[in-house]
């Protein structure tokens, strides 16, 4: 008897953290990496991702009847880099900032993990509303994941909250006193691995603990 | 063949549907994505330029090594009463981690900067980053368009060569990629001398 797979308000919840695609699934590293340097890119990317996984996802349901099992990787990759296409470009024609800031970690959106695992995982699998919570509910993990490092990012490295977020001036809103010295490396590539590494040492001990009090 | 029709058609039309797709999003995407970067150039323009108030675009040619030369669109900066009041042209070059993209604003006579904006880069953020800011771009203006520009360590605005801008500190190969990128289109190609021309003949 095959293992009943989970419903839809089941799919939603898992993603947000007990399968959280950054903490626990441990996928999507680069643009977690990458793009967490300011709270407005990292909310981009969130973003951008959410689209093509809810998207990708809605779209490999619809399909799953007729995928061939040697080709579906291929479909999924297909279907994905529309979406990304479509993302990449709309990012260029409506924010020309932040899609130059964030540069080719757009279009790598394509090979990230994370959307693929989703569809291979449920989307193929499920009916339409179980894929669209799933991805809704990852997609919500993702921003969370994201949008826990990039705070400590931002405002370490360089003191400001937003910055670069159309609306507010592209400077942010200053949250430490300009004479606070800023921790440059926050800034910097090996900022983001201290930090997510720092971060996900929290999240396994949280995890630990809840398993310690749920067996005692 | 059959055979790997049976099995692919689903792929093949994916492809086609989407690919029609997605020629239809460039299609409508595409002018507006063009008028993005221009829209950048010309505020740069007259941002760059005291008294400006419109730009034209003028399209140049310049030179570039081994006889072959390259295009590329100048603004003529205008003021309320149609009279020139300077020049803004893109110049762009190698930075330390990616190109980096500026506009130059110079006078009607093309022999002083009036200023310099990036309008792209992939400079370190927090380091070289730093040529963005308008602590860095100030002494840019006032320069002579044919001075060699040379990025200086140390040293107060108030103390500064008339050859000399304010190196950021800790980014002195992007500091001094500037004003290689400003020589080379100023000096180099001529161009200083090529406005200065053209601005004669009004």
């Amino acid at each position: 008897m095959p293992p009943q797979l989970p419903n839809p308000t089941q799919r939603f919840i898992q993603g947000i953290l007990p399968e959280n695609p950054v903490y626990r699934q441990l996928l999507a590293m680069c643009p977690t990496l990458a793009v967490t340097n300011t709270i407005a890119g990292a909310v981009t990317m969130a973003a951008a991702t959410a689209f093509v996984l809810i998207c990708a996802n809605i779209i490999a349901s619809l399909l799953r009847n007729l995928l061939q099992p040697h080709l579906r990787i291929l479909v999924f990759t297909v279907i994905i880099a529309t979406f990304v296409t479509i993302a990449d470009r709309s990012l260029a024609a409506f924010l020309p900032e932040m899609s130059q800031k964030l540069g080719p970690y757009i279009p790598l959106i394509i090979v990230n993990c994370m959307i693929i695992c989703r569809c291979e995982v449920c989307g193929s699998k499920q009916g339409v509303a179980a894929a669209a919570a799933d991805a809704a509910g990852q997609s919500l993990g993702f921003l969370g994941a994201l949008l826990s490092i990039s705070i400590i990012r931002e405002i370490l490295g360089f003191g400001t909250v937003f910055q670069g977020w159309a609306g507010i001036e592209g400077a942010g809103i200053r949250v430490l006193p300009e004479s606070f010295p800023n921790f440059n490396l926050m800034a910097l590539p090996p900022g983001a691995f201290f930090t997510l590494g720092i971060l996900l040492g929290v999240a396994n001990w949280i995890q630990s603990a809840r398993a310690k009090k749920l067996a005692a | 063949m059959i055979r790997y029709i049976q099995q692919a058609w689903l792929v093949l039309l994916l492809a086609l549907v989407f690919g029609v797709a997605l020629a239809g999003v460039n299609a409508k995407l595409k002018p507006m994505i063009e008028a993005n970067e221009a829209k950048a150039k010309k505020d740069a323009a007259l941002e760059l330029v005291p008294g400006a108030k419109y730009v034209e675009i003028v399209k140049m040619t310049l030179p570039i090594k081994d006889k072959q030369t390259e295009e590329i669109e100048v603004f003529r900066v205008i003021d309320g009463d149609k009279k020139l009041v300077g020049w803004a042209f893109p110049a762009e070059g190698d930075g330390y981690a990616d190109v980096i993209k500026l506009i130059v604003g110079v006078t009607a006579d093309a022999k002083t900067i009036t200023g310099m904006k990036v309008i792209y880069n992939q400079e370190t953020p927090g380091l070289g980053n730093k040529i963005t800011e308008t602590s860095f771009r100030a002494p840019f203006a006032g320069k002579l368009s044919l001075a060699k520009l040379i990025p200086a360590k140390n040293k107060a605005v108030a103390d500064l060569g008339p050859n000399e801008i304010q190196a950021v500190t800790g980014a002195t190969i992007s500091s001094r990629a500037v004003c290689d990128i400003i020589r080379r289109r100023l000096y180099r190609q001529h161009l200083a001398d090529k406005l200065a021309a053209m601005s004669e003949e009004e």
